[in-house]
């Protein structure tokens, strides 16, 4: 799943540098709400480098690297650092400004709900309607057999029977 | 003497009627537990359980029930604290959902029972994208033989927040932020 979110690089981040050893309970709680919305990430004190390139001198440091804006991917990413009370309610308004509004596997799954319920077809592409088919078909899974001399395979018609 | 012992049945109708009240006031705590969630059926918890991503524990409870309501009391001061980060489902047994479940069946003929508590944690892996599924809550009862004080009930789901952060190093970073 991670690997997934990484590779779909949507979200903003949220990073905590802390100088204790554990998660703290508000940022692992944070982490659940949030889920899928926002990535969380965090630093430990003794990661010198990370301190320095982000020029963190006090713990808790929580900032939110900004990659996206309103669907956007910004060029340069932007740091902005949270400076109101450890209070959740703040907490909460802060990074509701810079996460998704809605969990993307909901939409994914609504998505691919209504896909799954579709039958599929087949249909004949030529020269003059391939264009025209291809629009239609926008976001759908589509396997292309090309014939010879426009003879259509049987073997295709017992697709159109099947659901995705 | 008439005079007295009508004195000590008054004094007696008095406490009597008392306690009554006190019993009737106190099943307004479970309305005092807040923030947290009702559930009026099936297709609302897993309305909930396929859209959130964090802990529950689910009190199923009896109204008029000594014990019921003194853990209610514990969690409306549990509530407030966890608040965005574990949430509490509140289910009466004698409603309408209640008396669909399973675990409320013995709500009546078994009080000492009651209350329940069942924890929900949330799975690390929510959507599985290969086989196009949603992962549920993984459900657990209450420890048998552990008293339901404030304390134990806000470690027992403390502990069961799991933690969806990322430790980063060098080595992770640019991975992590790009």
């Amino acid at each position: 799943m991670f690997n997934l979110i990484y590779s779909q690089n949507i979200f903003n981040k949220a990073i905590l540098f802390s100088d204790k050893p554990k998660t703290p309970l508000i940022y692992r709680g944070l982490s659940n709400h949030f889920y899928d919305r926002m990535l969380f990430g965090e630093v430990d004190n003794t990661e010198t480098a990370l301190l320095n390139r982000f020029k963190v001198t006090k713990f808790p440091t929580l900032l939110i690297y900004q990659t996206h804006d309103n669907d956007i991917k910004l060029d340069d990413p932007r740091v902005i650092i949270y400076e109101g009370k450890i209070n959740i309610h703040d907490i909460v308004a802060f990074l509701e400004k810079y996460c998704l509004p809605q969990k993307t596997y909901i939409n994914y799954n609504e998505k691919d709900s209504l896909l799954n319920k579709e039958k599929a077809e087949v249909r004949k592409v030529n020269s003059e309607n391939f264009r025209d088919t291809f629009s239609s078909l926008y976001e759908r899974r589509v396997i292309v057999s090309f014939t010879k001399d426009g003879e259509f395979p049987k073997e295709l018609n017992s697709f159109s029977k099947l659901t995705r | 003497m008439k005079f007295y012992i009508l004195l000590i049945l008054l004094i007696h109708l008095f406490i009597l009627s008392n306690a009554q009240n006190k019993t009737d006031d106190n099943t307004a705590v479970f309305k005092e537990v807040k923030p947290s969630i009702r559930i009026k059926s099936q297709e609302e918890y897993d309305r909930l359980m396929n859209t959130t991503d964090i802990t529950y524990i689910m009190f199923f409870y009896k109204r008029v029930h000594k014990e019921s309501q003194d853990v209610a009391s514990h969690l409306v001061k549990i509530a407030a604290k966890l608040e965005y980060l574990s949430s509490i489902i509140m289910v009466d047994c004698a409603s309408k959902y209640g008396q669909t479940l399973e675990i409320c069946i013995d709500v009546f003929e078994k009080p000492a029972d009651y209350p329940k508590i069942k924890i929900l944690v949330p799975p690390e892996y929510r959507f599985n994208p290969y086989t196009k599924k949603i992962n549920n809550h993984i459900e657990s009862l209450w420890p048998k033989g552990t008293p339901m004080t404030e304390e134990n009930i806000y470690t027992y789901m403390t502990v069961n927040i799991i933690s969806r952060s990322t430790k980063l190093q060098a080595e992770n970073l640019d991975m992590f932020t790009r």
